[in-house]
């Protein structure tokens, strides 16, 4: 079979960047006679899959494109009825009458309270359109901050104490492992290098040339897919229990075996810093700031006072200043451990105490504590283990401790961010040459640092618990909740009450979430949401969309999207990590777009054009953008188009090249060493010892007492500890089972189930749409693969699903890829495939990490035959 | 002559799926099609477990099984070892089904299948047909993506270097976990994988001599 080249009037390749998932690879895609056909990778850019690679996916991409089921006209419900299984009777408007409408409510709505109205998007769209640019948003109407943002499509299950501890260890939004240099990995609850997570691909193709290398992969995790059936050595454990295992290896390593890297503990951690009886820094009279020991001099100094050798402070000691007795944070820190013995780790997650043991060893001598490598001229300390975690081990109501306990293991041996350790990426985005704006970390107060961007609530410094909260997110009281968990938890109008909230929301404008289905418990979901005026932006009618949208407005898909700003916004999810090209990418229109549909960025700037609060957005994109040049600035009064605008950001971005990039697509360029490894360029420290939870806890504790709310703030602890999370007090002899979800690697929360070429591979798959279960345990309760089961929680709502026998399966657990089980009338690839994790998500205020709120993702259940 | 052949890397593959969706834009492969496929499955017992995961596609076999029982000479092997069929030779008798030990040939029968049920054609859809038009009531496989290979050496190009004379599956695949080359050069990528990383073929007892091998 040969192409009829005779036919062919037009075949090119247009460079862009996927919106297949929030990764944003760089891709080619083929237009031939005006269609969309192919899509790969471009093999110039290390955005991305290996010399042209792109995962299916992403390959796939050209059917959201081609579907015939998009909404092509704005659309407006016209049964004021709303709720799932409602008939919305949708009617076609003109693009006029809905902005109209949408601006004119808006209006009248901000001049009220610009905290009444929420908005929203999901993940996938993050790397095909300008994700922050909803904040600016959120900030020109006059929001203060970020909690009348909504959790999308990444929903609940987004890793908020991940991107805390991200952004407070790192300044970054995640963590990779330095696939370059490293020779041993431990990865808790996580997919990098074999699918998911940030970077995916690029983390899939450096791990795919590390595996070729001979390193060592362990992976925790109930399920032997994913990232378990890559690895090396899959090590079986129960969710949410990977923080008692970490703790078990740091007791071991620090207190049995002490061999630790204690130079690096002094020069980059927060460990010498010396704490009271209370547990609070002991600081600086003058300057507040928290004081060490210096040996060699034998005096107490400020933190940040120039010493010759970090090798003089103090890990140990009691002393005494002003009075006050006190001690290094590493005193507290391994007293601590010493509770977390093997045999308890060993009952808690299932792992066999031998086998932790043996881990412990490896971790440690893989790490070569002590050695260095020398990269372009300059010698850094050699760590050759990294310990990664995200979603899974971090989604439970003990987040902010599990991470802080993996995390543990690399500070231990000075493995974050040198050669062949835990990498924080991307941390900076570095100026084009010849061009401007750059983000990276400063130094902030108490020697921890500041992210040069942070999507969301900044995790340093944080600022003081406090109410009454002025928007229904509370994130004023919460201040170390990357995004907020309130809108979703089912005490809130309780919550708002004792916490002073009066900004009660009457409009949500949001792009294309779906997050009815996305987080958890639906009703409780649509019981909040469908008394608000709600706009969304989207390809199709979700289910969201059909329960409880006012007006649904037709988006283009990426392959019809010139977005410029596309990684200039998204480097904190596809940033270029490790030791390679720096790199920056366009996402540039393939076809025009479809029927009616307009891009949702000019649709938001014609709303606020409209509703009056387009200047004061102009004013933040000069900011964000730190645009000095006056010609390029956006003025008082101006009202560009979202490509107007790039024309100017552009050129301030890549200077003279500016079009050079545009007509390419993207370009690349070195990274010096000092970007990859910049911990050892400044003059920062990780605050293991999480002294702020001390002074957060104090105000937490007190506002509850007053307000009569119940909240678990135990977990407001400096140290890592252990926290059982909230499913096993739900767990008895009828709910004994543990269900939690993952993500299959051909899915980005529930979009991908209406793409058809995804759709036919996932029925290939043996796991994506079927529920998973331990062979023999299934074998006790009388299942066979394909039997029909409904999986219950202890609060009546149950999900169907079909049964697949896996030996790779916890035996405690239940394993649903997903966010299937969808329903929407005019999304007919998707309806009824797979199951929906998500609406069996119990949603307390006792299912949420008190600290970040992270929402619990996993669940007590009952399992039992269903009719076929 | 060169005999064209494939290497998987185990190892490295991820089970993306991107050989199998590239593979059906390449050649817009209608809904249920499939010329690349990935195999899952497991070995093992709790909690010794190990995940499997074998990427297939037709091997292109010296011996080949199909080539022998095709009694039009419709599926016939090219001096370079790939295996094609002759749609206009091709009477859809399925003898060649049959006897692929791989399961590795797909009639095609409907030409009414759309990628979106009972909705009509796509653009995409219509322009497959137009350039790459299947013959109903023929068999199909994968052709080691030929045309490109005959393109790409009429420009000078390598298969299994350069991207344009590859199959498409190769240069999709994010993780280089395929290697393109020839099998009869023991300079080429692919003879030095077999070689040092004992590459083995999928089963051997049957004397086919797979042309695509698998490293571990």
């Amino acid at each position: 079979m040969s192409a009829q080249q005779e036919k062919i009037w037009e075949d090119v390749w247009v460079n862009t960047t996927c919106g297949g998932c929030y990764c944003g690879c760089g891709v080619r895609v083929r237009r031939i006679n005006g269609v969309p056909v192919k899509i790969e990778g471009i093999p110039g850019s290390t955005m991305g899959g290996e010399n042209g690679g792109v995962c299916g996916k992403g390959a796939a991409g050209i059917m959201y494109y081609h579907d015939p089921n998009r909404v092509t006209k704005p659309l407006r419900r016209t049964n004021p009825e709303k709720g799932i299984g409602v008939d919305p009777k949708w009617k076609e408007i003109s693009w006029d009458e809905a902005l109209e409408e949408i601006a004119e409510r808006m209006k009248k709505i901000i001049a009220d309270d610009p905290h009444k109205v929420l908005l929203t998007n999901q993940t996938q769209r993050a790397s095909d359109g300008p994700h922050n640019h909803l904040y600016f948003y959120g900030a020109a109407v006059g929001q203060h901050a970020n909690g009348c943002f909504i959790i999308g499509g990444g929903s609940l299950h987004c890793g908020n104490a991940a991107h805390m501890m991200g952004g407070l260890i790192h300044g970054a939004w995640s963590i990779a492992p330095d696939w370059r240099y490293t020779k041993y990995v431990l990865k808790f609850g996580s997919s990098k290098g074999t699918g998911s997570g940030h970077s995916a691909m690029t983390n899939a193709r450096l791990r795919a040339q590390a595996m070729e290398r001979g390193i060592k992969e362990v992976v925790f995790d109930p399920m032997c897919n994913f990232a378990g059936g890559k690895a090396t050595e899959w090590i079986p454990i129960l969710p949410g229990t990977d923080s008692a295992l970490a703790l078990a290896m740091a007791n071991y390593i620090l207190n049995e075996l002490q061999v630790y890297d204690a130079q690096y503990l002094k020069a980059k951690t927060n460990l010498p810093y010396l704490i009271g009886p209370a547990g609070t820094y002991v600081r600086d009279k003058d300057s507040g700031k928290p004081l060490i020991f210096d040996e060699k001099e034998k005096k107490i100094k400020e933190c940040d006072a120039p010493v010759q050798n970090y090798g003089d402070y103090a890990l140990g000691g009691e002393f005494e200043v002003n009075g006050e007795k006190c001690r290094p944070a590493f005193m507290s820190l391994k007293e601590h451990l010493k509770q977390f013995g093997m045999g308890w780790a060993s009952d808690i997650t299932t792992v066999p105490a031998e086998t932790i043991k043996r881990i412990a060893e490896e971790w440690v001598e893989n790490a070569q504590i002590g050695s260095t490598i020398t990269i372009e001229g300059k010698t850094y300390p050699y760590r050759p283990v990294a310990a990664v975690t995200f979603r899974g081990a971090q989604g439970h109501s003990n987040g902010i401790h599990q991470v802080a306990a993996i995390d543990l293991l690399c500070e231990l041996v000075g493995a974050e961010d040198v050669p062949g350790g835990t990498l924080g990426w991307p941390s900076i985005r570095r100026k084009y040459p010849g061009g401007n704006y750059e983000r990276k970390t400063i130094v902030g107060p108490d020697g921890v640092i500041v992210p040069g961007v942070f999507y969301s609530h900044i995790p340093w410094p944080p600022h003081k618990p406090k109410v009454p909260c002025k928007d229904i997110g509370c994130v004023d009281f919460w201040p170390h909740a990357t995004l907020s968990h309130i809108p979703y938890v089912k005490e809130r109008d309780e919550i708002w009450k004792k916490l002073g909230v009066t900004a009660k929301p009457e409009m949500l404008f949001g792009i294309a979430c779906n997050f009815i289905v996305s987080n958890c418990d639906w009703q409780a979901t649509v019981d909040f949401f469908k008394g608000l005026f709600v706009v969304q932006m989207d390809v199709w009618v979700n289910e969201t969309d059909q329960a409880i949208a006012d007006i649904v407005l037709p988006d283009v898909t990426w392959l019809e999207k010139d977005c410029w700003s596309s990684e200039i916004d998204a480097y904190f999810f596809s940033g270029s990590p490790s030791y390679e090209d720096w790199y920056c990418h366009m996402q540039k229109a393939v076809a025009e777009p479809v029927g009616e549909c307009r891009f949702f960025m000019d649709v938001y700037l014609e709303v606020a054009n409209r509703a009056g609060f387009r200047d004061k957005y102009n004013e933040i994109v000069n900011q964000y953008y730190s645009i000095e040049d006056e010609d390029l600035k956006f003025k008082p009064g101006e009202q560009p188009t979202w490509a107007e605008m790039g024309e100017r950001v552009l050129k301030w971005v890549y200077g003279e090249d500016a079009d050079k990039v545009k007509e390419q697509g993207y370009a690349t360029w070195h990274k010096p060493i000092e970007d990859v490894y910049w911990r050892w360029e400044i003059n920062s420290r990780v605050p293991v010892y999480m002294e702020f939870l001390i002074r957060a806890r104090n105000e937490v504790e007190r506002v509850c007492r007053e307000v009569d709310m119940d909240l678990d703030y135990e977990q407001y602890t400096p140290n890592a500890s252990w926290f059982s999370p909230t499913t096993y007090k739900e767990l008895d002899d009828e709910y004994n089972m543990i269900a939690y979800s993952y993500r299959d690697v051909l899915h980005t929360n529930n979009t991908t189930f209406q793409n058809p070429m995804i759709d036919e591979v996932s029925k290939l798959c043996p796991y994506t749409y079927t529920v998973t279960m331990n062979t023999d345990v299934a074998k006790q309760k009388g299942f066979e693969d394909g039997n029909m089961v409904w999986i219950e929680n202890r609060y009546g709502t149950r999900e169907k699903g079909r049964i697949k026998t896996l030996e790779g399966q916890h035996p405690k657990t239940v394993g649903i890829a997903g966010q299937g089980g969808l329903w929407a009338d005019m999304r007919p690839i998707a309806k009824g495939k797979g199951s929906n994790f998500c609406k069996i998500l119990p949603t307390y205020l006792r299912h949420y990490d008190p600290v970040t709120g992270n929402i619990e993702t996993s669940v007590a259940v009952k399992v039992y035959r269903a009719k076929d | 002559m060169a005999r064209f052949g494939m290497v998987i890397d185990l190892r490295k593959c991820i089970g993306c799926w991107s050989c199998t969706v590239s593979c059906k834009e390449e050649h817009f492969l209608p809904r249920g099609m499939f010329w690349n496929r990935v195999l899952i499955s497991e070995s093992g017992k709790y909690p010794a477990v190990k995940k499997e995961m074998y990427p297939v596609l037709c091997n292109h076999c010296k011996e080949a099984a199909c080539v022998d029982v095709c009694p039009t000479g419709a599926t016939n092997k090219r001096e370079d070892g790939i295996v094609v069929v002759d749609a206009d030779k091709c009477t859809g008798c399925r003898y060649c089904l049959i006897a692929c030990p791989y399961q590795q040939r797909t009639p095609y029968k409907d030409d009414k299948v759309e990628w979106f049920p009972g909705q009509g054609f796509t653009q995409f859809e219509i322009l497959g047909r137009t350039l790459y038009p299947l013959q109903k009531g023929t068999m199909t496989k994968c052709n080691f993506c030929a045309e490109r290979i005959d393109e790409g050496q009429k420009r000078g190009l390598k298969p299994g270097v350069d991207n344009d004379a590859t199959p498409a599956c190769v240069i999709s695949c994010p993780v280089n976990a395929r290697i393109f080359g020839d099998l009869d050069d023991p300079s080429s990528k692919v003879s030095g994988l077999i070689k040092v990383r004992k590459g083995f073929q999928l089963h051997p007892e049957l004397g086919t001599d797979p042309s695509v091998y698998y490293i571990n």
